[in-house]
């Protein structure tokens, strides 16, 4: 009996915390095969946040199948074109985005947190992001995810690992950035594969991956009846 | 204590990048953020291109996306254009959705050597 109230319990937690369903008619529509990522909104007060999302997010990107254009590359021919700064960039049509690179989606994302230090005299870390993809020849938002999820990294003593959505440090926390070394580009690369990675609301497997058109099930309005317009 | 060693292993695995990944990427993001930060190294982001384009191919494996680019970039910005122009074209041919940009590039390298290729 108690493991019964302890099971219903359980559902009842994971029925409370479910998001809302992510609905990918759209993205069906326009299967995109390769992503723009723009500089990032950064609300933050570590400027260097920017540079170490963007190294973070190329990887996560193209192990899910997706062609991403080379950052370096997509910044100095973005200044050229006067669009060097982030707000400025993220105000730009998706459509002039689009006739620049041929990039079929462009991929906007907001740092609301990043930080580092110390609770309790253990190393903690934390970054919040917001992500939204955008079609280039419609300008219409194709995916988002904007939990706002924090990814919290707590070393023990042991080196084991604490990895936990939402994760409350209120006051407690000490802020001495920088604490390590790398640990941030580690954390924003699981940021990033936890949400794109998601079966079901994160992006379905793009065309390089083998598992590409597999997946379409978990989607809801990506049905595997119909045909992908990937190019 | 499983769940912990558990857990070291999943991270071992996401860290080594080992677990079925499409691409053989040797650190590129770190060596992307040092040269993000400190664009004067670019010597030493060039040299970790070539060993990324060198071991996918002793690999068997595509090159992953933009590296040919990148590396085209660097040469280009070196105004080493016809040789730029290669890695271009090895980029556009690898990944047909680069074309657009890399035939701007090439256009652009065309032009800053001297016209013609």
């Amino acid at each position: 009996m108690r493991e019964v109230l302890v099971a219903a319990l359980v559902v009842a937690l994971l029925a409370g915390c479910a998001t809302p369903k992510q609905d990918y008619t759209l993205y069906q529509r326009h299967y995109p095969a390769s992503i723009l990522v723009v500089s990032p909104l950064n609300n933050t007060d570590r400027p260097d946040a920017s540079d170490t999302f963007l190294a973070s997010i190329p990887g996560t990107l193209a192990e899910r199948g997706y062609y991403v254009f080379p950052v370096p590359l997509s910044l100095e021919v973005l200044d050229q074109e006067g669009l060097g700064n982030p707000a400025t960039i993220h105000a730009v049509a998706p459509q002039e985005l689009g006739r620049i690179f041929g990039a079929d989606a462009v991929l906007y994302v907001t740092i609301q947190g990043w930080r580092a230090g110390y609770v309790f005299e253990t190393p903690f870390y934390e970054v919040k992001l917001l992500y939204v993809l955008k079609d280039t020849r419609d300008g219409a938002v194709i995916w988002q995810d904007t939990r706002g999820a924090s990814y919290s990294y707590m070393p023990h003593n042991d080196e084991s690992l604490y990895l936990t959505t939402d994760y409350y440090i209120g006051s407690a926390l000490t802020l001495t950035y920088p604490v390590g070394d790398g640990e941030m580009l580690w954390l924003a690369q699981e940021a990033n594969h936890d949400v794109i990675f998601s079966a079901g609301r994160g992006l379905p497997w793009g065309k390089y991956s083998p598992k590409y058109g597999t997946d379409w099930a978990k989607f809801p309005g990506l049905g595997a009846s119909a045909a992908p317009t990937a190019k | 204590m499983k769940a912990k060693g558990f857990l070291l292993i999943v991270a071992a695995f996401l860290a080594l990048g080992c677990a079925k990944s499409i691409y053989r990427f040797d650190a590129y993001d770190r060596r992307l953020e040092s040269y993000l930060a400190s664009p004067e190294k670019v010597d030493t982001y060039q040299k970790a291109l070539g060993r990324i384009i060198e071991k996918s191919k002793s690999e068997g494996r595509r090159v992953p996306p933009g590296i040919y680019a990148e590396y085209g970039r660097v040469l280009y910005d070196r105004q080493q254009y016809a040789q730029s122009i290669e890695y271009f074209e090895l980029e556009k041919n690898t990944y047909i959705e680069s074309a657009v940009l890399m035939d701007r590039m090439i256009a652009n390298a065309a032009r800053l050597s001297g016209g013609g290729r």
